[in-house]
């Protein structure tokens, strides 16, 4: 195991802290959800890192880190700060992969199935937030 | 001091134009552009003292400005604020001129000694 539950808990909630000055805690593992973004990474270990939570707390977020009304929050502004918050503890995840790797950019959930590596579930201010570190199948795990 | 401050995500630019702020930074001092296409129009037109960009950015990215930059001759000081800043990451950045490399997520301390160095 490269990373585990317990390395990308750490991470998002020292981002939660620094980046937003709010509490991230331990939580059940809630189902997809559908504020959600996601970075990949490409190279000698080649995945994805996911951010997802409700559309309640995604639009709280956007609020702060835009320094705008909730009423003033629209889509595309709820994207971004998610995807930036996805890009961010993605970047931190990636320090501790093998290397040399790339980071791609912010995106919707999506792309072909891969294995879950580590998924964290994480409350703020009682909405919930997951953290999925997926792994597409590499060299190492093609049959000879 | 005019600081152009490069990053695709808006929201991040907010956040970078707070902290700025918290530092001394007369608002009406920081210019935006969205990626390093952008920000070559920016330098033309806006005459930084310091460029603050993001290191992965769509269309050109940080690296890609920064070579632009000094291959047109242009030393304005440039640094990164990146999510990956791995070891790699700030060699390469270190080689091609950087002069800071900021570590997502950052606080206004982070900015405050580069501020001061530019100002000197």
């Amino acid at each position: 195991m490269i990373i585990g539950v317990e390395e990308v808990s750490e991470i998002a909630t020292s981002v939660w802290a620094s980046l937003l000055e709010r509490e991230l805690y331990e939580a059940p593992v809630a189902g997809a959800l559908p504020a959600a973004a996601q970075v990949a990474i490409d190279g000698a270990w080649t995945g994805r890192v996911r951010v997802e939570t409700s559309v309640a707390l995604a639009r709280r977020l956007t609020s702060q880190m835009f320094d705008v009304p909730e009423d003033d929050v629209d889509d595309e502004m709820m994207s971004d700060a998610i995807g930036e918050l996805a890009n961010i503890i993605g970047g931190n995840v990636k320090a501790l992969l093998p290397t040399p790797s790339k980071l791609g950019l912010p995106e919707p959930r999506g792309g072909a199935p891969a294995e879950v590596i580590a998924e964290a579930g994480l409350a703020c201010e009682d909405e919930p937030v997951t953290v999925v570190v997926e792994k597409f199948p590499g060299p190492d795990d093609r049959p000879d | 001091m005019r600081i152009l401050l490069v990053d695709d995500s808006k929201a991040m630019r907010v956040i970078v134009r707070r902290q700025l702020g918290r530092l001394g930074v007369d608002d009406a001092d920081v210019v935006e552009a969205a990626n390093g296409t952008e920000a070559l129009a920016a330098v033309h037109d806006a005459q930084p003292d310091l460029i603050v960009s993001n290191w992965n950015m769509p269309e050109m990215d940080g690296h890609q400005l920064l070579r632009t930059l000094r291959a047109e001759g242009n030393d304005v000081p440039l640094g990164f604020i990146t999510s990956e800043s791995t070891a790699d990451m700030r060699m390469e950045a270190s080689a091609a001129g950087a002069l800071f490399v900021i570590s997502k997520p950052f606080t206004a301390a982070d900015f405050a000694p580069i501020l001061s160095a530019v100002a000197a």
